[in-house]
């Protein structure tokens, strides 16, 4: 931990953990949000325990109305069914799992890329980062800002879905697939306002004062810099898992989401947008799912932020 | 051609489709007699009564008044040589015709012709009269001068031009190159084809290479429009926006992105015709928008079937009973199967296909499609000539599947890929299929693709074993369920032939059926060939999709038509309405 | 200050090109065939292949790709076949929506959301400071089709994306 003029400005377990998580603690927002995110996360993990019936199982003669639309609630079917005659609560538990499947680890890949390009580009600003040839010869400036950053321009204005149609057209559609192409259009906002973030925080005081120290460049990324990107880093996590389950529904609708018959909430919600007029059970029913998910993040998220802030513990 | 379920060309995104069966208003059906064979050495007398039952028409059809019709995409072109989707052919009727039209069925009647065409007894040479008093209209309402048989020559010439601009038309050798001389049309090495032949200003010959009745359905179709010589040209674009035809309407405004106002010719040649004043047509309307429009009563028809969610609704709702029509189209849908799987694949054995067919509940199908269809057991729909309501090789048999794949060698069943495309709803189609062949041991993982996707996959040879899609007619003759997707030359890349289906023995048949000039014989010959093909098993057909869509009350002379769907030229408003 | 702008402007300027050139290649790889797409399904192989050849589409990826560059520094963006007109036509008619909707957007978002961060901010740790908190993360995980007009007319939108997003569609 350095210490300069009094200002502290690493965290360490030792010290500032048990401060956070007296902060925690006592705040109800935090209570609220975890407990969603466990119950959320439980649904998703007992799915095959609790679920009554084959999620993807099509109960034709008696999962459907006469005329061939989906029934309401029985005592078989405690949700009701789809428009396929399946069970619509084992489609919901088993939906949580691609869906948080898909927000949590496309957003974390996202997250990952957004902050490394983000805090490199920033780092970079006025540095000279030379490749040379062993350290002989003449050396190549690298403009590692600028290519970073227009590189972020380049991929934040491309058609997504574009890139996403081509994609599933050659590889051919999966779970895995739908997280990469996620996880690559959200990047950019991560690293756009990581990189804004960094450059404030790198014209601070005691980074001047680290480098004039002589602090290599990786510890004070890792130890200086990013802690202070921690309660927007957070926060954007939290953001990023509602985009990342929105933006599944949506290449979902275009074919080249999760392959069907694979239940996924925005998948349900796709399906059966005709039928909000009529049955807006079938629609409601999983979009009050991705509601409680995202509020549930949100609360848990912004909680973790303002514990976390370095700024709170000087 | 291949369809989900639109007729003629889908667009390649965003159709809704769902049809669903209810309440009967007008709906034709006529006996499936053939349309399209004519005995050699006579001409065929017009059709008579048509053979269809239709709601009874008022004794004097009411003149005036202007009627609105919705649809979903754009009017894609006015030019008869390019138009080929749903919302250009009927806009085409409305200002241009050809020489041949249908009844309210599937009976080719004279329309410019005056009179059947006399045929050559080796079934090559039509020779048709026509009527010398039909006028070009300008779009101001003006007369340009009278139709010649040299304005019917030029027109066949235009379709075949390969310097039409922006690109030729997509049925140049398709329909016309059976025409002696069209091949150095096409070429380039000539601008006229040497078989058609002007004998004088009212008659003109087609000699055709090989014997073909369809060469009249083909003269049916709104490509054998007759345009005027001097002002038609080799800009399609530019004569779409200046259309002059010899049709019941003209065309008083285009505005691309809203829609067209198409009004009476006050100079068409039939007395009496159009009914209407007016027809608005109003493009890039949204499905759900345009019902409660209809229900409002501020519109009168929509080109597009009723969406699925609202059918049960709509269709069971006793105050719209006579507003809804529907009626079974010439269209089959059917998981077709890789005959010629590579490395002796499962779907090469057909036993295995045999147990598809078997295994399909074709009950459950119609149960998610609300009702809206009949299973299909063969290939030929109702509705076309050669259609056998007898047919029915395999009746669903879970046992019987289950045997068969077990005689097949494939007891423990086998994993493949099912392709659909991901226009709803046939991705649930395609999950009910999946349900089924689970059933008999098939672990079928389903690849949806985009429409333009999907269809360059089913037409890459050994892309895709197995999956489902159909096929809607251009004209009803068997034969064009027949040489486009079960023949040998179609079974490459490109060609529409998704099982790669090529038995020599069967092309024989279909080659001598087609140029058959008995038309009981040519009908007995197709379903032979039908007979043989399922036996086969290429395919497992599952469903004849129904057309179901809703009026205004005001809305007259409306029916579903066989061929044209929608036969705007028979529109008036009702009256008291 | 003057400078900056002007490199920045000539960045985008790069940038715009790249994603041009980007575009092109994806579509291109695209398995579907626009020649088929234009002919429709029905039309047998040798009429796709005359109307292919008619249209260039068979000539190699450099050469494509010049005639599309070249003719998009020229302001001739292409033309539609599903809708049969020009292009940019077609972009131009929904920009004013677009943009419309894309300001007013920003301007809500500012009105509500800068007042109700700063107060949040000015009054951490109150009761006020969690209300506002449930209040913003309720209306954030609200999906936006869930509030969408459904019997809005598709034109009425406008937005370039709509199609695509579908998110209004019903």
């Amino acid at each position: 931990m350095t210490t300069v003029g009094g200002a502290t400005t690493t965290l360490t377990r030792t010290r500032e953990s048990p401060r956070a998580w007296g902060y925690l603690r006592s705040n109800p927002t935090f209570w609220i949000g975890a407990i969603g995110v466990t119950l959320i996360v439980g649904a998703a993990l007992f799915a095959p325990l609790i679920a009554p019936h084959d999620p993807n199982f099509q109960y034709r003669g008696e999962g459907l109305t006469p005329g061939g639309d989906p029934l309401g609630p029985t005592a078989k079917f405690p949700l009701g069914t789809d428009k396929l005659g399946r069970d619509e609560l084992s489609r919901l538990l088993y939906g949580a799992r691609t869906s948080l499947t898909v927000g949590i680890v496309a957003n974390s890949l996202a997250i990952f890329i957004g902050v490394v390009v983000g805090t490199v580009a920033a780092y970079s600003r006025g540095r000279r980062i030379r490749l040379s040839a062993g350290g002989r010869g003449p050396s190549v400036p690298i403009p590692l800002e600028t290519i970073l950053m227009r590189t972020t321009d380049v991929v934040l204005a491309f058609p997504a879905l574009l890139v996403a149609i081509a994609l599933v057209a050659i590889v051919g559609p999966s779970l895995g697939l739908v997280i990469v192409v996620i996880a690559l259009v959200l990047w950019t906002a991560t690293a756009r306002v990581t990189y804004s973030t960094s450059l404030v925080v790198l014209s601070s005081d005691f980074i001047v004062a680290a480098t004039a120290i002589g602090v290599s460049d990786r510890r004070m990324l890792v130890r200086h810099l990013l802690p202070h990107l921690v309660p927007i880093i957070i926060v954007y996590a939290t953001l990023g898992i509602a985009a990342a389950i929105l933006f599944e529904a949506t290449l979902s609708f275009l074919g080249v989401g999760v392959p069907p018959p694979a239940a996924s909430w925005g998948g349900m919600i796709i399906e059966h947008v005709g039928y909000y007029r009529t049955d807006p059970r079938v629609v409601a029913v999983p979009g009050l799912a991705i509601m409680a998910t995202i509020l549930a993040f949100n609360l848990l998220g912004d909680a973790l932020a303002d514990a976390l802030d370095p700024r709170h513990w000087r | 051609m291949q369809s989900t379920r639109v007729p003629w060309r889908t667009s390649a995104l965003g159709v809704a489709v769902i049809l669903v069966a209810s309440a009967c208003g007008a709906s034709s059906s006529p006996a499936p007699s053939g349309g399209a064979s004519v005995a050699p050495g006579e001409s065929v007398p017009a059709a008579s009564a048509p053979a269809s039952s239709e709601a009874s028409a008022p004794a004097t059809i009411p003149q005036g008044g202007t009627l609105s019709i919705g649809w979903n995409g754009e009017i894609q072109w006015l030019d008869p040589s390019l138009g080929y989707d749903v919302n250009s052919w009927p806009a085409e009727r409305l200002m241009f015709e050809a020489l041949l039209d249908y009844d309210d069925g599937t009976r080719l009647v004279p329309l410019l012709a005056d009179g059947m065409p006399t045929v050559s007894s080796d079934g090559k040479a039509f020779t048709f009269k026509i009527h010398g008093d039909v006028n070009f209209v300008n779009e101001d309402g003006t007369v340009l001068r009278k139709m010649t048989a040299d304005d019917v020559a030029y027109s066949i010439n235009r379709v075949l031009n390969p310097n039409l601009k922006p690109n030729p038309s997509p049925v140049a050798s398709g329909f016309f190159g059976n025409i002696v001389g069209a091949d150095a049309v096409l070429a380039g090495t000539a601008t006229a084809a040497s078989g058609i032949k002007v004998i004088d200003p009212t008659t003109i010959e087609f000699d055709l290479v090989n014997a073909d009745a369809t060469f009249l359905n083909v003269l049916a179709t709104p490509f054998a429009s007759v345009v005027p010589k001097e002002l038609a040209g080799d800009d399609a674009t530019a004569f779409s926006a200046k259309p002059v035809g010899t049709g019941p309407y003209l065309l008083k405004s285009y505005t691309k992105g809203q829609g067209a106002v198409f009004v009476k010719n006050p100079a068409y040649w039939q007395a009496g015709q159009p009914y209407l004043d007016q027809i608005d047509y109003k493009t890039g309307q949204d499905d759900n928008a345009m019902l409660l429009q209809i229900e409002a009563g501020t519109l009168d028809m929509m080109g597009d079937p009723l969406p699925a969610a609202q059918f049960t609704d709509v269709t069971t709702n006793p105050e719209y009973k006579d507003q809804i029509y529907h009626h079974t189209l010439v269209d089959t849908d059917y998981v077709f199967m890789d005959t010629q799987m590579p490395d002796n694949g499962p779907f090469s054995n057909v036993k295995v296909r045999q147990a598809v067919n078997y295994a399909i509940d074709k009950a459950a199908i119609l149960q998610i499609s609300h009702g809206a269809g009949v299973e299909a057991n063969c290939i030929y729909p109702p509705d076309l000539p050669g259609y056998d309501a007898a047919c029915n090789p395999y009746p669903h048999d879970v046992e019987k599947a289950k045997a068969l794949m077990k005689d097949a060698g494939y007891e423990a069943g086998f994993e493949t890929t099912f392709y659909t495309d991901t226009t709803d709803p046939d991705p649930q189609i395609g999950a009910s299929i999946q349900q089924d062949l689970a059933a008999i041991g098939i672990k079928a993982n389903i690849v949806s693709q985009e429409f333009a996707t999907f269809l360059d996959t089913i037409e890459t040879p050994h892309k895709a074993p197995i999956g489902w899609v159909g096929w809607f007619q251009d004209y009803p003759d068997p034969s064009d369920f027949i040489d486009p997707i079960l023949s040998c030359a179609s079974a490459v890349k490109g060609g529409a032939n998704a099982a790669l289906y090529c038995n020599k023995a069967v092309d024989e048949l279909a080659a001598a059926a087609k140029g058959e000039t008995d038309p009981l014989k040519r009908l007995e010959e197709y379903q032979t060939i039908q007979t043989k093909i399922m036996a086969d098993a290429p395919w497992a057909p599952f469903r004849h999709q129904e057309w179901y869509t809703m009026t205004s009350k005001r809305t007259g002379g409306f029916s579903i038509h066989p061929v044209w769907q929608y036969n705007v030229r028979a529109l008036y408003v009702k009256p008291g309405a | 200050m003057g400078t900056y702008i002007l490199r920045r402007l000539g960045w985008s300027v790069v940038v715009l090109f790249a994603i041009a050139i980007l575009t092109f290649f994806v579509t291109f790889i695209l398995p579907a065939d626009p020649a088929r797409m234009i002919a429709g399904i029905r039309a047998t192989p040798e009429d796709v292949d005359r109307i292919r050849h008619a249209l260039g589409l068979d000539q190699p990826f450099l050469v494509q790709l010049g005639a599309y560059l070249s003719r998009l520094v020229q302001g001739d963006f292409g033309h539609s076949y599903i809708q049969n007109r020009p292009v940019l036509g077609l972009v131009l008619e929904r920009f004013p929506a677009t943009l419309q909707l894309a300001v007013a957007g920003l301007f809500v978002a500012l009105a509500i959301g800068l007042p109700l961060g700063v107060f949040a901010a000015t009054h951490k740790g109150k009761s006020s400071d969690r209300a506002s908190t449930v209040f913003t993360s309720i209306l954030v995980s609200a999906p936006a089709f869930r509030f969408c007009p459904p019997d809005a007319p598709p034109g009425a939108t406008g937005e370039f994306g709509s199609r695509e997003s579908a998110r209004c569609s019903s």
